[in-house]
């Protein structure tokens, strides 16, 4: 399925970002095989360079690993998937705090707010299906 | 590489190219943009000696091209240039007598993923399918180097899809491919380099990952800022 | 198979069908003629004959019926105008043929990986091969002719002549056969030279579009110039060449004209072309 891309940011963080989202909600599971350079940018539409400085990234971060003549595998570390999921909450909420606070909302007004507002978002979704 | 040194072209009095210099890598899709009427075409067609120019030079890694080196380099026009009475395997055939670097797996291999018929007729081909054939005769060359004038113009929105997704596919992997277009929709995700032209000159020559990465705008936020 | 003979065969492909109906019509326009008039010759044959004529004097009001007499009937020498005019008209489509419509073949010619003259000398020698070709037709048609004519016409009414005889008497037939292997060489080559200046003139055209046309008068006036040198040297000092002196400052000057017509076609094929 073709992914869309936001045109600003570089292409590559976005393909890293789409892998972290995925290995934090569970879709990708520890050790996995992921596909090679050439089927992901097929599958997302994108130059196989991308692809490839995607892969070296998440390489280096060493969420992703390959070896020699052998397809590349996501990595087997639980704590690497939990940190990423961390990292990924923590973006999320920052991100969360950040424009509350920029509209002046209370701690608890925000608390009470989200937690009402994301079961209702949980049940309206769920119902769409 | 193909290295463009100092293009220049006049059709009468009118400069078309007065100083078109840039270079084009193996192993990246380079992108010549312009408005229409601003001579990308000529460009290529300057590169492939199909029309005089007024001065400049190309090499293709480091040597002159000569018409020996379209075993190497290959052009791709905008519409399909096969006699209308011929088949696509006659068409085939025709590529296969005369290059050396024709690789009839990939044709095969081509075939299947346009979904098109050997026995057909040119002239009976849709628009979308011919667009595909002339594809196909470039993309089956084993060339390092591939030119292609406005590969998605005037076609319908599937055909348009597959002829994209070559571009992210093996078809083009460790070639160089450097083309032209006017219409940017779905293909900014797959160009590494673009180069833009206004006025007979490049304007902006840049790696399109590093002008998000730096001044995060997209291809069309730079077209915007050079056209308007 | 190296890539000029390979454009050879293709460009040859190309012009079969025409090529192949312009031998069948001249086949049987000139089949159809003689039966015709042998017809109509018989008829008034026999018209005399109930008047009471002797052979003696039908022979002397009519003549006889021979390949000779019929080569001068306009059934026999229009499918040879017609094929002369046919190759001209194709000598010029050759090129044309290849900018036509949308499909412009001429670049697949033009990214060919060989030198570009190879297109410049197959289209040459695919005209120049048809020429020969049916001037040999016409020769073997000849034969045909010769053979069918005692079958429909009685002994006394027709004389059997050699070809040779026919080829050197009859309409046209001295220009198609010139009689001696020199002269043979003299015509043929001067006909392919004439080709040569007219490929010349077609690329100025297809180099330089409307300026081109006045390019193209330019070299055939120059053309005409070097050609016909000799006599204009003739003309001006009033020293008159011996025949043989003529023949060769003809042949000099068509080989110089050919080497001229080979290097600017060069120069514009690979230089100065547009698609």
């Amino acid at each position: 399925m073709k992914q869309t891309f936001n045109s600003r940011d570089p292409l590559y963080l976005q393909v890293v970002r789409q892998f972290k989202e995925k290995m934090a909600n569970g879709q990708y599971k520890p050790g996995q095989e992921v596909p090679s350079r050439r089927e992901l940018a097929s599958q997302l539409g994108i130059n196989p360079n991308t692809a490839q400085r995607a892969y070296k990234l998440m390489e280096e971060e060493d969420l992703v690993h390959t070896g020699k003549n052998m397809p590349s595998k996501l990595t087997g570390d639980l704590k690497k998937f939990s940190f990423v999921r961390q990292e990924l909450i923590q973006e999320a909420v920052d991100q969360f705090i950040e424009v509350v606070k920029s509209l002046g909302i209370p701690l608890e007004e925000a608390q009470e707010e989200l937690s009402r507002r994301y079961q209702v978002n949980g049940k309206a979704s769920e119902s769409d299906d | 590489m193909i290295e463009v040194k100092q293009l220049k072209k006049k059709y009468g009095k009118r400069h078309v190219l007065k100083d078109i210099s840039f270079q084009a890598h193996k192993g990246e899709i380079t992108c010549l943009i312009g408005v229409n009427g601003v001579g990308k075409t000529t460009i290529l067609k300057g590169i492939m000696n199909l029309t005089p120019l007024n001065g400049g030079m190309v090499e293709i890694d480091g040597k002159p091209l000569t018409s020996e080196r379209y075993e190497d380099i290959t052009f791709i026009p905008d519409t399909l240039t096969m006699m209308p009475s011929m088949t696509v395997k006659q068409s085939m055939d025709f590529m296969k007598d005369y290059y050396r670097s024709w690789n009839p797996k990939r044709a095969e291999d081509l075939l299947t993923f346009f979904k098109i018929k050997k026995e057909e007729r040119i002239s009976d081909l849709s628009k979308g399918n011919k667009a595909k054939v002339n594809m196909l005769l470039g993309l089956a060359l084993d060339v390092d180097y591939l030119l292609m004038d406005e590969p998605f113009s005037g076609i319908d929105l599937f055909s348009r899809e597959q002829i994209l997704s070559v571009f992210s596919s093996h078809l083009v992997e460790d070639r160089g491919v450097l083309l032209t277009t006017h219409d940017l929709t779905d293909f900014e995700t797959l160009v590494d380099k673009v180069v833009l032209i206004d006025d007979g000159q490049v304007v902006r020559e840049f790696y399109t990952e590093e002008m998000r990465e730096t001044e995060g705008k997209s291809v069309v936020d730079v077209m915007r800022e050079v056209y308007q | 198979m190296n890539i000029f003979l390979k454009l050879l065969a293709f460009e040859f492909n190309r012009f079969k069908k025409g090529y192949l109906s312009l031998i069948g019509l001249t086949f049987t326009i000139q089949g159809v003629g003689l039966f015709f008039q042998s017809r109509s010759y018989l008829s008034k044959v026999e018209m005399l004959k109930e008047e009471g004529v002797s052979t003696q004097g039908i022979l002397s009001q009519l003549g006889h019926f021979d390949l000779l007499n019929y080569t001068y009937s306009l059934w026999f020498v229009a499918p040879i105008m017609l094929g002369i005019v046919a190759l001209l008209f194709y000598s010029v489509f050759i090129w044309y043929r290849d900018w036509l419509g949308k499909n412009t073949f001429i670049y697949r010619l033009l990214l060919l990986p060989a030198k570009r003259m190879s297109i410049y000398f197959a289209k040459l020698f695919t005209i120049f091969l048809s020429v020969l070709g049916l001037v040999s037709s016409q020769y073997l048609f000849l034969h045909v002719y010769k053979w069918l004519i005692p079958l429909i016409i009685s002994e006394e009414f027709t004389q059997v002549q050699s070809i040779a005889q026919v080829i050197e008497q009859g309409a046209f037939m001295v220009f198609l056969f010139p009689k001696t292997l020199p002269f043979f060489f003299f015509a043929y080559l001067t006909g392919l030279m004439v080709l040569m200046v007219l490929f010349t003139l077609i690329l100025f055209e297809r180099s330089f579009h409307l300026k081109g046309i006045l390019l193209a008068t330019g070299y055939a006036g120059l053309s005409l110039f070097i050609y016909f040198s000799p006599a204009i040297y003739q003309l001006y000092t009033r020293i008159i060449f011996a025949n043989s002196e003529t023949f060769l400052w003809f042949s000099i000057m068509g080989i110089v004209l050919m080497g001229l017509s080979i290097l600017v076609s060069n120069f514009l094929l690979t230089k100065k072309i547009t698609v």
